[in-house]
């Protein structure tokens, strides 16, 4: 069997600041095969996006990896110099993100970016060759008269259309894992589905391990095989969409599934979960969700649970869940 | 070019406005000033007779509204007076002061540009390092530090003791007349330059480093600190995370990308600061005997030379307004999102 493109080890990453080291991810382990989709999931400030962020080798500069390892297409990428990194950012990873205007330098065409990709990671140095290339990828994310787009400035787009851009320059160079930092939250809904569906395509038809973060429960039943329930840093549950979405184990993410408004069912109150993420500087012997668990047993705050194939294909960390499976 | 029929108009508008507001201004003032001028225009010991000959050329013996139209009239035509200092006609006069000065403020501004924006960049480059600190501090000391005290020290250590460079005018007489070179522009270097005349060019080019340099230092100081403040924004912006992110190389993001975002921004500013720049040319043509716009207002002001001085005051008025315009046109022709 051939090494899954993207496989994160017991990854660790501290971010130091003036208050104090922050102890943002706390040995998260994932892969993402071929055509695969995995789903980070989690409230923010839950470490999903800084896991993104050092897939690409792209961490601030005041967060460190302290321990673990990203092995892109078998490759370590934490031993890997700036250099390195940067040759293969494009080529086998890339990213797309929240805001799709952002993401764009405003003084230049969607063209002379794509084109200046092209460019210098594929090197198509021919200038009509790279444009023909550039044309090709806008036309594949379906977006109408790539002529156009490609002379228009950022400004003179719609989020809609950047999103579609930004995904078309991310996979201009064909890399095999495609990271998505809640790529839909800032679209309105219509649109929201259009952009999932055009990635869910582009992911079968070329195969793509797609990371896709999102706090979003419904976009997560929409795109993901697999989701990774994460809480303060540390990985709460996983296993395949249905079956964390039906039948969650861990009480967290029983409480984020009942956060999610539904039209069927009237409730006089919007649903929240009580407390707020613990303060991620501490270290805590016990499950970190504990102080704000309604089911938390008396040994939870003391012992960590261990994370436990609680059904084929199904993990998750808790004592109670684990016992009354 | 994104530059529509309307904004050239407005801004022409703009500059009769200004010019007309600069006219009344000195015309007020100089008509509550305690002078006589048919004083100084009648020459010594004028009999009475002589006097009022030159009232009447003045029009000092018409209403204060017919004096106004003439003085607008006046100046329309070109008429804008004779200096009472040189005896030639202010707007001759003017004509060639005003290109040694552009020609010093151009040199300044290109230096400035060339050495500021490259260290700004570079030190929101490396930020809280060695090298943002010593450009921070050389910024702010060239922001500072004043121009005739530069003027008179480099003046005196580099030209005087080490004989490095000249101290002095713009250009050799000597080489000028060997050579039998003729301007045409005015702007000597440029002259020379189309004409192959390297002697004069180069002679011209030794006399310029020294004030244009000290010339440079406001706007140098400004365009570094400008830039870096500018550049760290930028850095720090998600599109330049995300260029980075699809791949593309960090030399490119920031030197192609980034840089260009630094730019409107640091133009602006400069081309703000191009009134002290003007202020900083009277200082270092006084110095440097630079045969320009500041030293012939300066020996005006110090001479009461009223119709050169309101002459020069109008002429910055007009550089600075079209200064102003080029400026919108540039950041236009960078920024795609302004129309103007």
């Amino acid at each position: 069997m051939q090494a899954k493109p993207l496989v994160v080890r017991d990854l660790t990453i501290h971010y130091y600041t003036l208050h104090g080291v922050v102890k943002a991810v706390r040995g998260v382990s994932f892969a993402v095969g071929r055509g695969e989709s995995l789903c980070l999931v989690g409230e923010s400030g839950s470490g999903k996006s800084t896991i993104g962020l050092a897939v690409l080798g792209a961490l601030p500069s005041n967060a460190r990896v302290v321990s673990g390892k990203i092995l892109i297409n078998g490759v370590n990428i934490l031993e890997l110099s700036e250099k390195e990194l940067e040759e293969i950012r494009g080529k086998e990873i890339s990213m797309i993100f929240q805001d799709p205007v952002a993401s764009f330098n405003p003084l230049f065409t969607i063209g002379q970016v794509l084109s200046d990709i092209i460019k210098y990671k594929l090197g198509v140095r021919d200038k009509n060759e790279a444009k023909k290339l550039a044309l090709k990828a806008l036309s594949e994310v379906g977006l109408p008269d790539p002529e156009r787009i490609y002379n228009s400035y950022p400004h003179e787009l719609s989020g809609g259309m950047l999103q579609r851009a930004a995904i078309a320059v991310a996979l201009a160079t064909r890399p095999s894992i495609l990271v998505a930092d809640e790529p839909t939250t800032m679209l309105d809904v219509t649109l929201q589905a259009q952009i999932l569906d055009l990635l869910q395509g582009l992911r079968r038809k070329l195969g793509l391990a797609l990371l896709f973060i999102t706090h979003n429960l419904g976009v997560v039943a929409a795109i993901c095989d697999k989701v990774l329930v994460i809480y303060a840093g540390s990985v709460v549950e996983y296993g395949p969409v249905d079956e964390v979405l039906l039948s969650p184990l861990h009480p967290y993410t029983k409480r984020l599934i009942e956060c999610v408004p539904r039209s069927s069912v009237k409730t006089s109150r919007l649903k929240y979960i009580p407390g707020s993420l613990p303060d991620l500087r501490k270290d805590y012997p016990g499950c970190i969700f504990a102080p704000r668990c309604s089911e938390a047993l008396e040994k939870c705050s003391r012992i960590a649970p261990k994370f436990v194939e609680a059904k084929p294909g199904h993990f998750v960390a808790c004592h109670k869940a684990v016992k009354a499976g | 070019m994104p530059v529509s029929k309307e904004y050239i108009i407005k801004r022409l508008l703009l500059l009769v406005l200004v010019v007309f507001g600069v006219l009344i201004i000195t015309f007020v003032i100089t008509r509550i000033i305690p002078a006589h001028p048919e004083l100084l225009w009648a020459g010594s010991h004028p009999t009475e007779e002589q006097l009022e000959k030159a009232r009447r050329q003045l029009h000092l013996d018409k209403p204060i509204y017919v004096q106004l139209y003439y003085y607008l009239t006046d100046f329309i035509k070109g008429n804008w007076g004779v200096s009472w200092r040189t005896k030639h006609p202010v707007l001759k006069d003017i004509a060639t002061a005003l290109p040694a000065t552009l020609e010093l403020v151009i040199v300044a501004f290109i230096m400035a540009i060339i050495i500021g924006v490259p260290l700004g960049a570079l030190a929101a480059l490396k930020r809280e390092t060695w090298v943002d600190h010593v450009v921070r501090v050389v910024s702010v000391l060239g922001a500072s530090v004043p121009v005739f005290w530069l003027a008179l020290i480099l003046q005196l250590v580099l030209s005087s003791w080490l004989g490095l460079l000249p101290g002095a005018k713009r250009v050799d007489e000597y080489v000028v007349i060997e050579t039998g070179f003729k301007p045409i522009t005015g702007f000597i270097l440029f002259d020379s330059l189309i004409q192959g005349n390297f002697a004069v060019f180069t002679n011209a080019l030794k006399h310029i480093i020294l004030p244009a340099f000290v010339l440079s230092m406001y706007p140098f100081g400004l365009s570094a600190r400008m830039t870096r403040a500018v550049m760290s924004e930028v850095l720090n912006e998600q599109h330049t995370r995300s260029a980075l992110a699809w791949g593309l190389p960090k030399r490119v993001v920031i030197y192609k990308y980034a840089l260009k975002n630094a730019l409107a921004p640091v133009i602006a500013s400069l081309g703000l600061s191009f009134g002290y720049t003007i202020i900083g040319a009277f200082m270092v043509e006084l110095v440097f005997v630079w045969p320009g716009l500041g030293l012939y207002a300066a020996m005006a002001l110090l001479s009461y030379d009223y119709p050169a001085v309101i002459g020069c005051v109008i002429v910055v008025a007009l550089i600075y307004t079209v200064i102003n315009m080029i400026v919108d046109i540039v950041h236009s022709m960078i920024d795609p999102r302004v129309k103007l």
